[in-house]
């Protein structure tokens, strides 16, 4: 009877422990964000099972993610085994308030994430009205162009209407192939992509000299302002070249925008998030911490080499950016550009 | 090593389904979804690609064995061989029929194979040659081949195009605003890719199979079998050369995109059948040359269709679309440049395509006596726990997480796919319309605003102006010269 009671005590102590927990994608399964969550959870499971815990995903795809963000918020929010992964947040911005539920992405706790980084590549030969790509997602890239195109303009209609006069926005590009495609069969003058396809995709052309890295938007920075990307020397920063070509440094409305959502891109794109408080949240941070230690060389090949980080410094520091005239001058240009 | 074990574990799978009258390589796809779901792959999504290529091969090997004992086609790609296989089956001859078609179509399938593997190389100079204008005469082509070549029903098909492409339009539009979703949020995503292909081809499929009257199985003869056997691979030596024209065939008609899947395997036997009207054995009645021709085009027409998927994610047959969706569940973009500069990638598919076609070639050849057997065995014990599976796989793959959803979709699209088969309306045509849709809309965007701002576009791009014209012409003269191969 003794054992038995022992063996009770032991099977409830381990239950008590050992925790399942939800990790919530808030796109379909089949996505670069599942994609990124899958990789990383992978990975982070084999550091959770050392301290008796695991992770399963779950996929809540719906309205570019604010289905999953208010699921979580409606239905799971007081659940301390509850995981969310960040996507951007642009939507945070641009879809209007009462649709988030109450939802507020300032008021959780960021576990950490990875921080992203993009090149902007142009033909060597472009010439006029340059072919760009647009989509929902190249909205920045877009607003990149237009700024180093046109420099620093009094308002955002004027940046605007200087940029769409330079430029031919090309829509049709639902995911990153096709745009390539486009790129490399001289349909558009611009692409962007990540560091990972610079080495790849774009190759031989940098090579040949038929393409350029434009620019670089660069990762965010602890503050939260845009720094040199950890991937170049900085001679390709976006603020660097603005300020060579243009004579002085990017400011107004329309950068302050711009400079925002790239921000949210670089430091909220792939972060993850639980409830304030947890009482998990110290492991899952340690483990985070651990699982980006022990498994560099191979989270570095599947998901790039770009830094990772953890806390909550960052993800604050880029909401304290979100001010009035910041989602205002977002709204503005979100809606013009479509 | 682990690929050996993961090969192997293909040809058992895709070989067993194969072996499943009337379940083809499409369930066998359906089914991996949920496989993917349980099963982390060790070596990560690169032995997947090779389980599901390794599948895919063996499963139609394995397709033959129910056309040959039972009259019944495993799937569209062996139909053909039905036709000449079942007579020598009903003559005592089963052995060699069986001998004869998986060894023909084990050989193409490695002889072709290597050719497709040849072409990799020169990617770089198609993307230059192909770039989205000829893309999108391609999709046109492709649209119209589908509906005007594989079936009488031209005008049918071409409304089956039209059901697809408002299927596939479904959803988020380009501007990340949803889509003809009549508010249903479970609909912002789209329909899911696992839904319509079960919806349309597997369940009806299942359905009808319950009710199937199904013939005396022809047994294999146990003193005949060796000598059957062997003489069966003397004549596909023997008769090498139409093996290789109807491998030709099957690999060109497999090259055109939307079209592979029993076209080639049906021209090949024709054009045998026309070549051979003279022979004592009546094609239909049990000449060998028939099972050749048609086998020749069976596993050759796979690699040929394999290729537009992966180079231009234009499917070269339902079975690539699903497969294509199941590879970018996984993580690849098929179609997309990165699946091409991926050498792992490539070494998987088409390491696994020829390695998976010579095993299970091997295994088939060897074991035929035995497997033969399982024909014995009632359709509707295999049918029940088959549509069980696929109904487990469409919600274990969507990870439970909206069942009610699946179902309700699931029922709708099970119901318009026994409609489509039932008016004959095409539902490959369907379902490629379907998957095509995103590709088809953002290329038509790419090219009113790149493109045809510029009048002289058609004669800068010559190719899509050949694509257009052939387009055109099929779909106006392809009714005389097609029959319904659905």
């Amino acid at each position: 009877m003794k054992k038995l009671y022992l063996l009770m005590v032991l099977l409830l102590s381990t239950s008590v422990f050992a925790e399942t927990f939800t990790y919530i994608v808030p796109a379909a399964i089949d996505g670069g964000n599942a994609k990124w969550a899958q990789k990383f959870t992978k990975e982070w499971n084999k550091e959770l099972a050392k301290e008796g815990h695991d992770i399963i995903l779950r996929y809540v795809p719906g309205q570019g993610g604010l289905k999953g963000f208010t699921k979580y918020h409606t239905e799971m929010s007081d659940d301390n085994l509850v995981l969310v992964q960040s996507k951007g947040f642009f939507d945070y911005v641009t879809v209007p308030e009462s649709s988030w539920k109450g939802f507020d992405p300032t008021a959780v706790d960021y576990i950490g994430g990875q921080l992203q980084g993009t090149f902007v590549f142009i033909k060597s030969n472009a010439e006029g009205t340059l072919n760009i790509p647009y989509a929902p997602n190249l909205l920045i890239d877009a607003m990149g162009i237009y700024l180093m195109l046109c420099g620093n303009l009094p308002t955002i209609e004027e940046t605007m209407a200087c940029g769409d006069a330079k430029t031919n926005r090309i829509i049709g590009f639902k995911g990153m192939g096709s745009m390539r495609m486009a790129y490399l069969s001289d349909g558009l003058d611009v692409a962007r992509d990540g560091f990972s396809h610079m080495s790849k995709t774009y190759k031989e052309e940098i090579k040949s000299g038929e393409t350029l890295i434009w620019f670089t938007h660069g990762t965010v920075t602890d503050s939260g302002d845009m720094g040199v990307d950890p991937n170049t020397d900085g001679s390709l920063d976006f603020h660097k070249l603005f300020e060579d070509k243009h004579g002085a440094a990017p400011s107004g409305e329309f950068y302050d925008a711009y400079i925002t959502l790239s921000t949210m891109r670089s430091g909220l794109g792939k972060w993850v998030f639980t409830k304030k408080d947890n009482p998990f949240y110290d492991v899952l941070v340690k483990t985070f911490n651990k699982t980006v230690e022990n498994s560099r060389k191979s989270l570095a090949k599947s998901l790039g080499v770009y830094p990772w980080n953890t806390g909550n410094t960052i993800p604050l520091s880029i909401f304290a950016r979100l001010n009035e005239t910041t989602t205002k001058s977002i709204r503005a240009i979100n809606g013009a550009i479509k | 090593m682990i690929e050996v074990g993961i090969i192997l574990a293909a040809v058992l799978y895709g070989g067993l389904i194969g072996l499943i009258p009337s379940a083809g390589p499409g369930k066998a796809i359906i089914l991996l979804f949920s496989i993917i779901a349980l099963f982390d792959f060790p070596g990560g999504d690169y032995l997947f690609v090779l389980f599901s290529i390794v599948t895919v091969v063996s499963c139609s090997i394995g397709d033959s064995f129910a056309s040959v004992l039972l009259g019944i086609p495993g799937a569209s790609g062996s139909a053909a061989t039905m036709v000449d296989g079942y007579p020598l089956a009903k003559q005592g001859r089963a052995s060699y029929a069986l001998s004869a078609a998986i060894f023909t179509s084990t050989i193409n399938g490695v002889i072709f194979g290597a050719l497709g593997l040849l072409i990799i190389p020169y990617y770089p100079v198609v993307v230059k040659v192909i770039g989205i204008p000829e893309i999108f005469g391609l999709l046109i082509l492709a649209f119209c081949m589908i509906s005007a070549l594989t079936t009488k029903h031209t005008i049918r098909s071409l409304l089956s195009v039209g059901g697809g492409l408002f299927i596939g339009s479904i959803g988020f539009n380009l501007y990340g605003i949803p889509r003809h979703t009549a508010g249903i949020e479970y609909l912002n995503d789209g329909i899911p890719i696992v839904i319509v292909v079960a919806g349309l081809f597997a369940i009806p499929e299942i359905l009808e199979a319950l009710t199937l009257r199904r013939g005396d199985v022809i047994k294999v003869e146990k003193n005949t079998h060796k000598a059957q056997t062997w003489e069966g691979i003397r004549d596909s030596i023997k008769h090498k050369w139409i093996s290789l024209q109807g491998g030709a065939v099957g690999y060109i008609t497999g090259l055109m995109p939307g079209t592979a899947g029993g076209i080639g395997d049906w021209v090949a036997y024709a054009l045998v059948a026309s070549q051979n009207k003279k022979d004592k054995i009546k094609f239909g009645e049990g000449n060998i040359k028939g099972v050749i021709g048609s086998e020749g085009a069976n596993n050759s027409g796979k690699m040929g269709a394999l290729l537009p998927t992966i180079i231009f994610g234009i499917p070269g047959n339902k079975m690539y679309a699903i497969l294509m969706a199941l590879w970018i569940y996984v993580g690849f973009e098929v179609g997309d440049l990165s699946v091409m500069e991926d050498t792992k990638f490539l070494t998987h598919l088409f390491g696994g395509y020829m390695v998976g076609t010579v095993i299970a070639g091997i295994l088939m050849i060897v074991l035929a006596r035995y497997l033969s057997r399982l024909m014995e065995v009632k359709l509707a014990y295999w049918m029940v726990p088959l549509g069980l599976l696929i109904i487990w796989s469409i919600l274990s793959s969507r990870h439970y997480v909206t069942v009610q959803e699946d179902l309700i979709l699931l029922t709708v699209f099970s119901y318009i796919g026994y409609l489509c088969k039932s008016f004959k309306f095409s539902r490959p045509a369907l379902l490629m319309a379907y998957v095509l849709f995103e590709k088809l809309e953002g290329t038509f965007y790419m090219m009113k605003g790149i493109y045809f701002i510029n009048n002289d576009v058609w004669l800068e791009h010559p190719l899509m102006t050949i694509f257009f014209i052939l387009s055109v012409l099929i779909l106006f003269y392809g009714r005389k010269v097609t029959m319904n191969y659905n």
